[in-house]
């Protein structure tokens, strides 16, 4: 079966064809959503940020050039802004807890909403730009691809991933 | 690293919220509706292009694979250089033919035009109760292009008479030593009754390559519907097929394996005497007509 790219997806939704970008939607929806939620640690502002990311998208899908990055990275690059964004207006966040988490009961169990909880509160510890590095590499990204999401060189990247493994390594030994 | 990726995957993941998927696609349907070029790209090319390749690819594959054999009311192309509708029935297992051209297709056939001026086959039948016998020189027998005599044997019921039955010279069969299934033979009736019924064998070498070794076809031309259930009776181990032209003249083409392009031709003209059919000519069998019978 023919299986259509993201960028021919995107393009043929700035033609005005609506279903092609349903399908982007769902094929990506999800990974931002969790990327952002790991990254902010709350679910509602997770909400509110995914839904601002994709009507970026929405508005600059005319503009969108393949040739510069894939679908994605420009997609997590564009969240990665937002995150940030909100981070700096985010003050008093000092760590993550359960009750922190304001995920909604549908949405998780108690018990993986604890799991989740403790390893957000992990990263929570790092410097923010260890945890986007992290983030991003465990959501599947190549270095060279962290590298043009967040704009560093990819020696930048590697000693980011090196210290964020690290430094979460000591945590979960403290934890044992 | 396997560990803290361990943890990481173990974490559970969440689902999109529902509210952010509504809100974000209802504004994506709401700005893809705005876009002008949406109902020309969308609802005129795009479509028009989809069809576009299903037709081709259609046509690709009736190109390859030809056009299926026993289809009900197909046109073709030509019959004798005219168009000609064909229908069909199965008479014994084989496939029978019917056809019916939108113009007489005998005016192609100059001997059987000029020998049917004027005559019916039940005039043939009814009167003459001629039989014909084939006298095939020796030397004719690798080939046909030699002018042969075919004796008409004076029946009982008729007049005596003798007849002749000439193979046309310009035609040959299969040469000697040639595989018999190189060879194809139609026969033509035509109604010269008084005179000396006539025989032109035909050899299709380059439309019969397919046929199975020792098959021939044998197309028959008659100008009256009396002769069809004689013609159905001598051919019945044969698949047959009809045209029939709006001047009422019929076309009979019969298909049986013979072991040369001589045997059909003595084969058919033997039955068609004890038919006391009178008149035979031979003639090629036209190419798309040839298709459908097979």
């Amino acid at each position: 079966m023919f299986v259509q790219t993201d960028a021919s997806l995107l393009r043929a939704y700035a033609r005005g064809h609506y279903p092609s970008f349903e399908k982007l939607y769902h094929r990506h929806s999800e990974n931002l959503f969790n990327y952002v939620f790991r990254s902010l640690g709350q679910y509602p502002a997770s909400e509110e940020l995914c839904q601002e990311v994709w009507l970026s998208v929405l508005a600059k899908a005319g503009t969108f050039e393949p040739g510069s990055a894939a679908f994605k990275t420009w997609l997590f690059t564009i969240a990665r802004n937002k995150v940030i964004d909100f981070q700096r207006r985010r003050i008093n966040q000092a760590h993550v807890d359960v009750d922190d988490l304001e995920i909604p009961s549908a949405a998780l169990d108690p018990e993986g909403q604890v799991v989740l909880a403790e390893l957000l509160a992990a990263m929570d510890q790092l410097p923010t730009e260890q945890r986007e590095t992290f983030v991003l590499q465990q959501e599947g990204f190549s270095n060279r691809e962290i590298s043009q999401i967040t704009g560093v060189g990819s020696e930048t990247v590697k000693s980011r991933l090196r210290y964020a493994k690290t430094s979460l390594k000591q945590q979960f030994r403290g934890e044992a | 690293m396997t560990e803290l990726h361990n943890r990481y995957r173990k974490a559970p993941r969440l689902r999109s919220p529902g509210a952010v998927d509504r809100q974000v696609l209802r504004e994506a349907q709401r700005r893809a509706a705005a876009v002008p070029v949406r109902s020309v790209w969308w609802h005129i090319v795009a479509p028009a292009l989809s069809v576009a390749c299903v037709a081709v690819l259609g046509v690709t594959l009736l190109l390859r694979n030809g056009i299926p054999p026993l289809q009900p009311d197909i046109s073709l192309d030509e019959v004798a250089g005219e168009p000609v509708a064909v229908s069909e029935s199965i008479v014994q297992g084989e496939a029978s033919v019917s056809a019916r051209s939108k113009k007489a297709v005998a005016e192609s056939h100059a001997t059987a035009e000029s020998a049917a001026s004027g005559l019916s086959v039940d005039a043939l039948v009814a009167d003459s109760n001629l039989s014909l016998s084939e006298s095939t020189p020796e030397s004719a027998k690798s080939s046909f292009s030699t002018e042969q005599q075919i004796g008409v044997l004076p029946s009982t019921g008729g007049p005596e008479r003798e007849s002749a039955v000439s193979v046309e010279s310009g035609v040959t069969g299969p040469d000697a030593g040639e595989s018999a299934a190189d060879a194809i033979v139609s026969a033509e009736i035509a109604g010269d009754y008084s005179g000396a019924p006539e025989v032109q064998l035909h050899s299709g070498r380059d439309w019969l390559k397919s046929e199975p070794p020792g098959r021939f076809t044998l197309f028959v031309n008659h100008q009256d519907n009396t002769l069809q259930p004689l013609i159905a009776e001598l051919s019945q181990p044969y698949a047959m097929a009809e045209v029939a032209g709006d001047t009422g003249r019929r076309w009979w083409f019969i298909t049986g394996s013979f072991p040369s392009a001589e045997a059909a031709a003595g084969q058919i003209t033997g039955g068609l005497s004890s038919l006391n059919v009178q008149v035979v000519s031979f003639g090629l069998l036209p190419d798309a007509l040839r298709r459908q019978i097979r």
